[in-house]
């Protein structure tokens, strides 16, 4: 089945002989599960029998969710989380359990996983950086010292440099190191790190999955070699997904598709007319022609139904000669445009980093790396697409 | 403005009138909304409070926070998704900057137990278990290994013995250690902070919540340890979601009228139950010849000593299956603390990964079965069981 029938379909219950199923995935609330016989419990417990013991153990609400997902992505297993970070967390132990020493990863990433792998170091994994977007030197640096796994992010926050998941999944594979992939910013709908051969993808549902801006929450996907062990972190760390927003992010999957694809497009026109604005400096936007990755976006994402490669919602972009004062003059000035931090939701959404996502990674680390007091992050959302525009033009006059 | 996207803004960012909601509302919500940015930028600079993103905090989490602060006479909470994960973040805030040690109650909750064993050791933090009612081990063990954090229960899960919780704290703060108490089976019974606990910690999924609809927990602490819980909290992101909070909100409000009701059936059980023919004996920490009856006279109320009873059921597992599957009220299940009495078989259940070698010394013997007396009437609870222990 193709993707779109896939998010539609994905997570209904199985239909069986009965003479009727419902049209939506339950919403199950239940704690733990009443057994007429002990030894069915027992058996459950040990596997041998399907089915629920205990929430943390598995809820039908969030077995539907991690049957979608895991549909989606082409995976084998997935686990429904509180949140992306818990998410990122379980794909982290689980790609660690053979050798728990260190990380390589990007320098450009999401501030709080860089925080979250500051905070693993306790545990004396230790991370090391590298640039995935030169291969080579990722390589280098991944044969210089014994790593236990590479993560990377699909495209990066804020900066939209577009990972060669090819490149960075072979290298993996010739190395016998798993790659864990933050797939937030691109969902399955613009690419599928298990086709390039990733060992586990990570979605903060959060965002695109659920779309609505109304749920928090994670998945963690991977192959069936890492099933066992991943399935029984969630058991042991208990970051469960509830069970509302299991549903909500289902509800939320199912257009995802069409969301996916109204972002891209509206995404590209906001950037085009970004790019043209005499206050704009830097437009970091991977449709744009101008953009260093633009070549491997056209390699690794899926095509819309008009035939054009999508590029995702993400823009980012620096207002000319702005201090913050001038950036937040610009943000006080948006209509329509919501000011939170967020991305991937219906609504476009305007993000200033360097206050707020990249705050904590500090001032020289934001400068070294291109984060500069003048670079603004939209998310682009599915509203009309001049609308969106015009808003941004009016706010950038009133700088 | 075209109507795609009016449908997508209309209604949202709904400003309230000049009242406020009675009962704090399900806040859905990812992240939150500020008509200015430098008020945004003044939350994530910490120079005012407010919300911003769910995963750090919400509001619905917020009022839940409040309240099972309230319930601990503590400064502060941390709402998670899970009991586990709530256990999971005290330990690792507790590890913070800190000796990589942890000395532990050998008898937990079999959750808690893997953690400690099958995760958190593999990963290079020593871990240590030690009988918590031995003092003189636990001293001998906090001497050899010097731990960041020492962690028991309340009430041992499943053998429901008591710890003398001041000598405890005592030994962790002598040897600099923090002192975690897990709640979970005596709120409002016990108040772990006036017995020298740093941290509390609760699966809100059992008395807290109370229905058995709902899958949360909980960390209180004192102020002096929030800053680095919040730090722990926002990289892990164990958030519970809104709903769950609200509900465990609303089971909260009855949570005196329903432990007192627990209590009292418990007990009234224990009393039923001892010296019934099919019955080895009957774990109760109310009973007078309890081994830890002393330091329950000191820790709980008169004659509230919880909801749990173990009943030792002669003929070991098949005794104890053939029981649990007679019950016709009461039912089997992994949870406790909800209104209905639930029954379990902790050493083919919660602890069926100790080697039964290992069970027998902690005491989980096959015969035992947890009951968690639930609030129906106390005629329908008795009837259930004695007809049920006719089965073995």
């Amino acid at each position: 089945m193709k993707q779109s029938t896939l998010a539609i379909h994905g997570c209904m219950p199985e239909r069986g002989d009965a003479p009727y199923s419902p049209s939506a995935p339950a919403i199950e609330l239940a704690a733990s599960f009443h057994y007429q016989r002990a030894a069915d419990m027992t058996a459950v417990a040990n596997a041998e029998m399907e089915g629920f013991v205990y929430q943390r153990y598995g809820n039908p609400t969030a077995a539907a969710l991690q049957r979608q997902v895991a549909l989606l992505e082409g995976g084998d297993s997935a686990l429904a989380c509180s949140s992306g970070m818990a998410a990122l967390h379980i794909a982290l132990l689980t790609a660690l359990r053979d050798r728990p020493t260190s990380i390589l990863t990007a320098e450009v990433l999401f501030g709080e996983t860089f925080q979250l792998l500051q905070l693993m170091e306790q545990q004396e994994v230790i991370t090391r950086y590298a640039d995935p977007c030169n291969p080579e030197a990722f390589e280098a640096a991944l044969t210089q010292s014994d790593t236990g796994c590479i993560l990377v992010e699909t495209a990066s926050n804020p900066l939209m440099r577009v990972t060669p998941l090819d490149a960075i999944c072979a290298m993996g594979k010739r190395h016998g190191v798993p790659v864990v992939v933050d797939a937030t910013f691109t969902t399955p709908i613009l690419s599928r790190p298990f086709d390039f051969g990733a060992d586990i993808v990570m979605h903060s549902a959060t965002k695109y999955l659920a779309g609505h801006a109304d749920v928090l929450g994670g998945v963690t996907v991977c192959r069936e070699s890492h099933a066992d062990w991943m399935q029984e972190l969630g058991r042991h760390l208990g970051p469960n997904l509830g069970p509302f927003h299991s549903f909500l992010t289902m509800r939320g999957i199912k257009t995802l598709p069409l969301r996916m694809e109204e972002h891209s497009r509206n995404a590209l026109h906001v950037a085009r007319v970004l790019e043209e604005h005499p206050r704009v400096g830097a437009v970091h936007y991977p449709g744009l022609d101008s953009h260093p990755d633009k070549a491997v976006a056209d390699r690794l994402f899926a095509r819309g139904p008009d035939g054009n490669t999508l590029y995702g919602g993400m823009v980012s972009f620096e207002i000319r000669d702005a201090d913050e004062a001038a950036v937040f003059r610009f943000a006080n000035a948006l209509q329509l445009v919501v000011l939170a931090t967020s991305l991937g939701d219906v609504h476009s959404l305007m993000t200033h980093p360097a206050t707020t996502t990249h705050k904590n990674i500090g001032e020289k680390r934001r400068e070294r790396l291109g984060i500069g007091d003048n670079l603004v992050r939209i998310s682009v959302g599915i509203e009309d697409p001049e609308d969106i525009a015009a808003d941004l033009v009016q706010a950038l006059e009133r700088v | 403005m075209k109507l795609q996207t009016s449908l997508v803004h209309a209604g949202d960012r709904k400003r309230l009138g000049d009242y406020i909601p009675v009962a704090t509302p399900v806040y859905s919500s990812s992240s939150f909304f500020y008509e200015r940015i430098e008020d945004l930028a003044a939350v994530f600079a910490e120079e005012r409070a407010g919300e911003v993103y769910s995963r750090i905090s919400n509001p619905s989490a917020g009022a839940l926070e409040e309240q099972i602060a309230a319930l601990e006479g503590m400064d502060g909470a941390f709402a998670t998704s899970s009991g586990m994960g709530a256990v999971h973040l005290a330990i690792m805030t507790s590890l913070l900057d800190r000796r990589q040690s942890i000395v532990a109650a050998d008898v937990l909750y079999g959750g808690s137990l893997e953690l400690l064993a099958s995760v958190l050791r593999p990963s290079g933090i020593d871990v240590r278990f030690c009988d918590f009612c031995d003092l003189e081990a636990v001293r001998e063990a906090v001497r050899e290994t010097r731990p960041a954090l020492l962690i028991t229960e309340t009430l041992s899960n499943p053998c429901l013995r008591v710890a003398d919780l001041d000598r405890l704290a005592d030994i962790a703060h002598d040897a600099g250690a923090l002192f975690l108490v897990d709640n979970t089976f005596t709120p409002l019974l016990i108040k772990p902070i006036d017995h020298g606990a740093d941290m509390v910690i609760h699966s809100a999924t059992k008395y807290l919540a109370g229905h058995g609809d709902v899958l949360a927990g909980a960390v209180v602490a004192q102020k002096e340890h929030h800053e680095a819980l919040g730090q722990v909290y926002r990289c892990l992101g164990p958030n519970p979601g809104p709903f769950e909070a609200f509900l465990v909100m609303r089971g909260i409000k009855t949570l005196p009228l329903r432990m007192r009701r627990h209590c009292e059936n418990a007990r009234l059980v224990a009393e039923r139950l001892t010296g019934h023919p099919a019955v080895e004996r009957i774990l109760y920490p109310g009973s007078s010849d309890h081994p830890d009856a002393d330091i329950v006279a000191r820790l709980f109320p008169e004659g509230q000593a919880g909801g749990a009873v173990g009943v030792d059921v002669r003929g070991g597992q098949d005794g104890a299956y053939a029981f649990l599957d007679r019950l016709h009220l009461a039912a089997t299940s992994a949870s406790i603390g909800d209104l209905t009495t639930l029954g379990l078989h902790p050493a083919s259940a919660t602890h069926r990964m100790l080697s039964p070698e290992r069970r027998a010394q902690l005491g989980i013997t096959d015969g035992l079965v947890r009951l968690s007396i639930g609030a129906e009437d106390i005629d329908d609870i008795l009837a259930d069981l004695e007809q049920a222990l006719e089965a073995v």
